[in-house]
């Protein structure tokens, strides 16, 4: 009997570990990555990311792509440009069912059987179950607050008993959120059960090349198949492939973009996977200048549909280039990019457009799309003459041929110059015709008076590598010669030139401004000499500390009107870098790194302190020192103060209780302000009130405003004046800055008028002891009417 | 040596039963939910692409490009423009919805709404009832309750605020004849907010 109670024993725990273990993988989370939805976008309250941020999810699940705020700019980019759906300061777009099918195909790396999109509660159990993650259409917070929720993708990550668990993008505590199953059902069922299950990438291509390996494990292809164009970038690749935001340029309502695209349609003969130039030369038809990192030009199709013409010079997959320089109204400017053919013959159309960047918007300009039909043809095909074939791409065997030829070429011409010697007899050598130009002279053949000559092998020199242009006193320039060639003199003087035969460099010291070059170059005996002339101008004076200057706008929303100025008297002015800080900050923040703008309309936030500064650099990269080099300029932002709130008694100031409740205002101006409509607006977290106030206050004299019933735990204050704009503020809603535990009616006083009202430190409980009879209410606590600086007592 | 076996005995058996009791717990845990179904469809859906209204709601062009709102029902009404559109959400409340496509109209995917409620009380616990909703929302940081008045109607406006999708939302309650009407405005900006603020009257 022990026996087999013992074997019994021992079947049930066999049996329960089947449970158990089964129960504990029903109980399985997904780790699928998890990234907020926000940022990117301008605020929680108006992010639409959370389709594209699902899909990334999932696509990082895979393959263990970094999750960042680019990776979702680039699917936000992907969706303006291939669909049309709004940018939307990067809070995008609602997407559908339909978007996230697209954009797994077409913008990530899943194929179509990859994607099955399911209606099925058990499908979708089933694929959870097997370690595939779901995305599901259902409605923030799972929809318990009814119709103040809205629609919303989340990532399934794991269902367990009557709980759900799932990525969402919209929580910051979002991931493994757990919901109710039943409140899911719900949800879900409100949007028709839409779910989207995401096999491995490629997993029926794999499946088909392992179909005779049963235990092929499923789970491991993903990585090893996913071999398509790495779309999101990473740490080292941002700045290629990723596109960065710019700062938003100021314009008015009368700044037109636009432009046309001279010979927008090109046609090119190539061999397959060939790289070519491409230049593109478009008219800025508009009334602005075209700041050449700003406006670019960018492909039509998206990235997929134009892999096939990527080079790694572009700056992303979707954005060849950016302007090559700076474009004024009325004037041509070009666009300069590498394409590669497709390696397959056939016919191409590679389509791009010009797209303006302006903060985190991009706009077409113009209509104009620029067509480039490749033909691509098997090698034979001649170099098409407009496009320049990579530099040094000729192969060997056509540069041997070529030497050859010039030997034979030579020698022919030695064998028919000897012939005419024969034939000739008696004439003279010109073998002494000295100065010879960098052109080769031509010998003199003249058939009246025939010369005999010996031909001469034909001297020449280049300067392949010299600046027109440059910072540097000590230049080296270099170029090729003939062999015969061994004395350089320069401007007459002898100089030290390196040389390996037919190559040849020396170093110049060049003085500032203008250095006009003779070369002279000339063999052993200086009977041959070969000149040229050169001209390189010599800049290494740095421009100006740039001038900057400020004001303060506080008409509508807070603003710096910014403008700074440089001068250069070398090569001129090429652009400036421009940063700020807050004084809270250490590193200094770029606002442009480079631009050729003066100013810029700054926003800023009441009560902070900013700092500027600007660079200039000129045309050979001289940069000037920081425009607040030994003199910080910290520019405290704030109202402007014409009438202060000055004093405040949110309880009666008088011993005996009356008085009542005051706000004084102070004028600093040196003359009389009509307060009529002015306001003063009063509000904390429960309650608001506005007094309009009306009369005059004089210069320099106070006017006190009676306030029924100000908190006594704090509110903030606004001035406002007639138009509505904010002229002085106190924000103390969070609680008194002075007199913060209440015991009797003391007044608050600011110390400074010129000082923030916002600053803790400029106000301060009233110390005055006044008596004022009249009213028989005992001591007033208080200065009111009176200065704040001094004390009063009796 | 007999009082030993019987010892074994007991705790094989007890051992036996917590085994037992505990395959039998996870085995229900394990189990699917009772009323999960067993098809595809779990919940027949309840919001079919609609544009019927909310009982009550009469919508009229005004020729002008607007179109009045009438909700008759709960006697108050709002003038807005001709291309928004004009809903039942799923609760069968009134929503004023603006969408990016009007032609192709995909239910849900608006650009901005917002969503009119009414229900029977008053504002009198509106702080404490603010305060308390903040509170039971983990997401929740801090909210404020400001006094707005639009159109000669004195508005509370609540904002929640906090990192999550919905935060900074504005949701304008007014009190009528023993009745809350809410206006709770979703991805909505200033302009929209005050187009249907300055057009909404009892």
């Amino acid at each position: 009997m022990g026996g087999q109670r013992k074997g019994l024993l021992y079947l049930f725990i066999i049996i329960f570990s089947f449970l158990f273990f089964g129960s504990v993988r029903a109980e399985n989370v997904l780790d699928v990555p998890f990234i907020l939805q926000f940022p990117p976008g301008t605020g929680w309250g108006f992010t639409k990311n959370c389709g594209p941020t699902s899909y990334l999810m999932v696509d990082s699940f895979y393959t263990g792509r970094n999750l960042s705020v680019q990776t979702i700019k680039d699917v936000d980019d992907w969706l303006y440009l291939n669909y049309g759906k709004s940018i939307n300061n990067y809070n995008g777009s609602l997407t559908d069912i339909d978007d996230l099918k697209n954009i797994s195909i077409k913008f990530g790396g899943f194929f179509d059987e990859d994607i099955e999109l399911s209606n099925s509660f058990n499908e979708v159990k089933s694929a959870i179950q097997n370690n595939l993650p779901v995305i599901i259409k259902v409605y923030t917070n799972m929809r318990i607050k009814g119709d103040y929720d809205v629609v919303h993708f989340m990532v399934l990550t794991g269902i367990s008993g009557d709980t759900v668990y799932t990525n969402d993008p919209g929580k910051t505590a979002g991931k493994n959120k757990a919901y109710p199953l039943q409140q899911f059902l719900y949800a879900w069922s409100l949007q028709n059960n839409a779910a989207i299950i995401f096999y491995p990438p490629g997993h029926e291509k794999n499946l088909e090349n392992h179909a005779s390996n049963l235990f092929f494990d499923l789970f491991n292809l993903g990585t090893n198949i996913f071999d398509i164009q790495n779309i999101l970038p990473n740490d080292n690749s941002q700045n290629v492939k990723g596109e960065t935001e710019v700062a938003v340029q100021p314009e008015n309502n009368n700044t037109v973009y636009t432009a046309s695209i001279t010979d927008k349609n090109q046609t090119l003969e190539v061999e397959p996977e060939q790289v070519v130039d491409i230049v593109v030369k478009v008219k800025n038809t508009g009334n602005t200048t075209w700041q050449k990192n700003l406006i670019s030009l960018n492909v039509v199709g998206g990235e997929l549909e134009n892999q096939k013409f990527y080079n790694s010079s572009w700056k992303t997959h979707l954005r060849p280039t950016v302007l090559d320089a700076d474009v004024g109204a009325g004037e041509t400017g070009t666009f300069s990019f590498k394409i590669k053919s497709p390696e397959d013959i056939g016919s191409y159309n590679f389509q791009a457009v010009i797209v303006r960047q302006n903060g985190l918007q991009f706009s077409n300009v113009g209509s104009d799309v620029f067509v480039l039909n490749l033909k691509v043809k098997e090698k034979e095909v001649v170099v098409h003459p407009v496009v320049p074939v990579e530099e040094n791409n000729i192969n060997i065997l056509d540069q041997v041929k070529q030497t050859v030829d010039d030997v034979i070429n030579k020698v022919n011409d030695i064998v028919d110059n000897v012939k005419n010697f024969l034939s000739h007899p008696g004439s003279g050598s010109s073998g002494s015709s000295n100065n010879i130009t960098n052109t080769n002279t031509e010998n003199n053949n003249n058939s009246s008076t025939p010369a005999i000559e010996i031909p001469e092998s034909k001297l020449f020199f280049t300067v392949s590598s010299s600046p027109s242009l440059t910072n540097l006193v000590t230049t080296t320039i270099s170029g090729e010669k003939s062999v015969e060639l061994v004395n350089l003199e320069i401007n007459n003087v002898d100089s030290i030139i390196s040389t390996s035969g037919t190559t040849w460099s020396t170093e110049l010291n060049l003085v500032e401004g203008e250095n006009d070059l003779l070369l002279s170059f000339s063999n052993l005996e200086n009977s041959k000499v070969v000149t040229g002339t050169l001209q390189i101008v010599l800049d290494s004076t740095a421009p100006n500390k740039s001038v900057v200057n400020s004001v303060l706008n506080t008409d509508d929303s807070p603003q710096l009107n910014l403008t700074w100025q440089s001068e250069d008297s070398g090569s001129g002015l090429d652009y400036y870098i421009v940063e700020y800080k807050m004084s809270t900050d250490t590193d200094w923040q770029s606002i442009f790194e480079k631009t050729t703008s003066t100013e810029l309309n700054f926003p800023v936030v009441i009560s902070n302190t900013y700092e500027f500064r600007v660079q200039a650099v000129d045309k050979v990269g001289n940069e000037s020192v920081w425009s607040n080099e030994s003199e910080d300029n910290p520019i405290l932002v704030d109202w402007s103060k014409e009438v202060v709130i000055n004093e405040i008694s949110y309880a009666p100031t008088y011993f005996g209780g009356c008085g009542g409740e005051w706000v004084e205002l102070y004028n600093s101006q040196n003359s009389d302000l009509d307060l009529s409509g002015w306001s003063l607006e009063i509000s904390n977290v429960i309650s608001s009130s506005t007094v309009v106030l009306s009369g005059f206050v004089s210069s320099t004299s106070y006017k006190v405003i009676g306030v029924s019933n100000i908190s006594d735990t704090g509110v903030k204050i606004i001035l406002k004046n007639s138009a509505g704009k904010i002229i002085d503020e106190t924000d103390q809603s969070a609680g008194w800055f002075a007199t913060p535990s209440f015991t009797h009616a003391r007044s608050m006083e600011r110390i400074s008028a010129s000082l923030s009202g916002n600053s803790k430190n400029n106000w301060r409980e009233n110390n005055s002891l006044r008596f004022q009879l009249q009213n028989n209410c005992g001591q007033n606590y208080s200065s009111q009417g009176l200065d704040n600086n001094s004390y009063y007592y009796l | 040596m007999e009082v030993n076996k019987r010892k074994v005995f007991w705790m094989d058996l007890i051992f036996f039963l917590i085994l037992l009791a505990l395959g039998a717990y996870f085995f229900y845990k394990s189990a699917p939910p009772a009323n999960a179904p067993g098809s595809g469809n779990v919940v027949t859906s309840t919001s079919a692409v609609s544009t019927d209204l909310p009982e009550g709601v009469t919508v009229e062009d005004l020729g002008d490009g607007n179109k009045l709102v009438k909700n008759e029902k709960d006697g108050y009404s709002v003038e807005v423009k001709n291309n928004y559109v004009i809903e039942k959400t799923p609760d069968s409340n009134l929503s004023v919805s603006s969408y990016p496509d009007n032609n192709n109209i995909k239910k849900d995917l608006f650009d901005y709404r917002v969503v009119m409620t009414t229900k029977i009380g008053n504002l009198d616990n509106i702080n404490i009832d603010t305060k308390n909703a903040c509170k039971d929302n983990l997401d929740c940081k801090s909210y404020s309750i400001d006094n707005v008045v639009k159109n000669g109607i004195s508005w509370k406006k609540i904002m929640y605020t906090g990192d999550y999708l919905g935060s900074d939302w504005p949701e304008f309650v007014t009190e009528k004849s023993g009745k809350i009407i809410s206006l709770y405005f979703q991805y909505s900006d200033n302009s929209f907010i005050n187009e249907v603020l300055n057009n909404f009257s009892f």
